[in-house]
């Protein structure tokens, strides 16, 4: 039931964020095109004005236009989809943890994932291969939290490859 | 000179030579100490103590280009010399060369770290790097603020004169127009902003931070119950107060405190995007 429950809120705020993140990408895009239209009749002008264009004026309105463009990249950051870093990520399942443990080697797992690892495989640690008994798993309550803020941050991380 | 293996006798005598110049160090006598080194040196080069020796000498008379001379030889001849790489940080440091001091301080933290993690100097060499690595942001951020700046006051200045030759062409200005080329100059405010936000000193997340502490963790270990402690405050805490969580009260013995592994790497991490966190606490 939770699963089922979890899947949905995903797919939900995932719908919500595609949505948001579209518009903002929209009106970005149209932003950005407003100014390298103004900057580049700004040129034009300087140009008629001067006599002679210079290699260096032309050099650095390409280099202004380039800078434009980084800093528009900047401010889509958040809404492009990366790589969530592997330090909030189990790897058995190789998603987002949902319910961090970590083990007395240190290693942090997926609760149910490190679970179905000892009942299925063996007492181990998957990683450093030292002894792990279930009840020595204690919930990493740092990664949780970092793993909430970083989904507040990044809200395409919701949406669930079936 | 001495091209081939160094003669026991000469090597010998470099030794109480060491020793001299030790003696003078410790009565603050540097020059007469380095004058002992360079005798040492002399008669047996290939002995790195007697480099970083003299270095340290001449860190105490803040003769820096020395100071780079001599590290430089000791890490030919011992690539691992902590004391080396420290000090050749904190020349080049002091010739403003940021990139290549705050690297070399890092070579000598990694290597102090694999030799001693809690040594003395590996606290010191973390000081310096962390002072180290917010200089050089703060120069290369301060540059970029200005660069962002003047970007932004080039593209409103192109954006404004658009609207007046717009103006000019069309017979009448209506509000519509005025208020949509306001809305534009605040958007672009907001994406400057956001371009800027990296550079930006906030509050480093408290998931980042002990709460012993308040600073950022640099060697996290968790308890028990779950939560997690920088590993010098709890086990000062242990030994001070009690064996017992500070924040949930339960039994806690030293023996039982794992290294956070993923928040260490959730630290590297953030520190690498947030420079200035190296300054700032929570």
């Amino acid at each position: 039931m939770v699963e089922e429950i979890w899947e949905e809120l995903a797919k939900a705020k995932y719908m919500e964020w595609e949505l948001a993140s579209a518009r903002r990408s929209w009106e970005l895009n149209s932003l950005k095109e407003t100014c390298d239209a103004a900057l580049n009749q700004q040129r034009a002008l300087d140009m008629s004005r001067t006599k002679e264009s210079s290699e260096e004026a032309y050099s650095s309105h390409t280099e202004r236009l380039k800078a434009l463009n980084q800093v528009f990249e900047k401010a889509a950051k958040d809404d492009k989809p990366t790589e969530v870093p592997d330090y909030l990520c189990c790897n058995i399942t190789l998603e987002i943890f949902r319910d961090p443990v970590i083990s007395p080697s240190g290693v942090t797992y997926e609760r149910a994932a490190i679970r179905e690892h000892i009942n299925k495989v063996g007492k181990f640690d998957r990683i450093t291969r030292e002894k792990l008994d279930p009840s020595k798993l204690v919930p990493n309550l740092a990664i949780k939290e970092a793993v909430a803020s970083y989904l507040e941050k990044h809200v395409w991380v919701y949406k669930v490859d079936s | 000179m001495v091209t081939g293996a160094v003669s026991a006798m000469a090597a010998k005598q470099a030794e109480r030579l060491k020793e001299d110049g030790n003696n003078c160090f410790k009565k603050e006598r540097f020059g007469a100490a380095i004058d002992a080194y360079t005798e040492a040196i002399t008669l047996s080069p290939k002995v790195p103590v007697y480099w970083t020796n003299r270095a340290l000498c001449h860190m105490k008379r803040k003769d820096w280009t020395r100071v780079e001379e001599d590290c430089r030889q000791a890490i030919q001849l011992d690539h691992d010399s902590v004391k080396a790489h420290y000090m050749l940080g904190l020349a080049l440091l002091q010739k403003e060369e940021y990139a290549d001091g705050v690297k070399a301080l890092q070579r000598a933290l990694d290597f102090g770290r694999g030799a001693n993690p809690t040594g003395y100097m590996v606290e010191e060499i973390w000081e310096e790097l962390s002072k180290a690595k917010y200089m050089e942001w703060e120069l290369l951020s301060a540059r970029r603020s200005w660069e962002l700046n003047s970007l932004k006051e080039t593209c409103v200045a192109a954006l404004n004169q658009q609207r007046a030759l717009d103006m000019s062409r069309t017979e009448e200005s209506s509000e519509e127009d005025y208020s949509s080329h306001t809305e534009q100059l605040k958007a672009l405010d907001r994406v400057f902003e956001k371009a800027a936000e990296e550079d930006k000193p906030t509050e480093v997340p408290d998931y980042l931070c002990c709460n012993i502490t308040l600073e950022i963790f640099r060697d996290p270990v968790i308890s028990p119950s779950g939560v997690t402690y920088e590993r010098a405050a709890i086990l000062e805490h242990i030994n001070k107060v009690g064996k017992f969580d500070p924040i949930t009260r339960e039994k806690l013995d030293p023996s039982k405190l794992v290294p956070n592994l993923a928040i260490k790497e959730a630290v590297a991490a953030y520190l690498e995007k947030h420079v200035w966190a190296y300054k700032t606490g929570c």
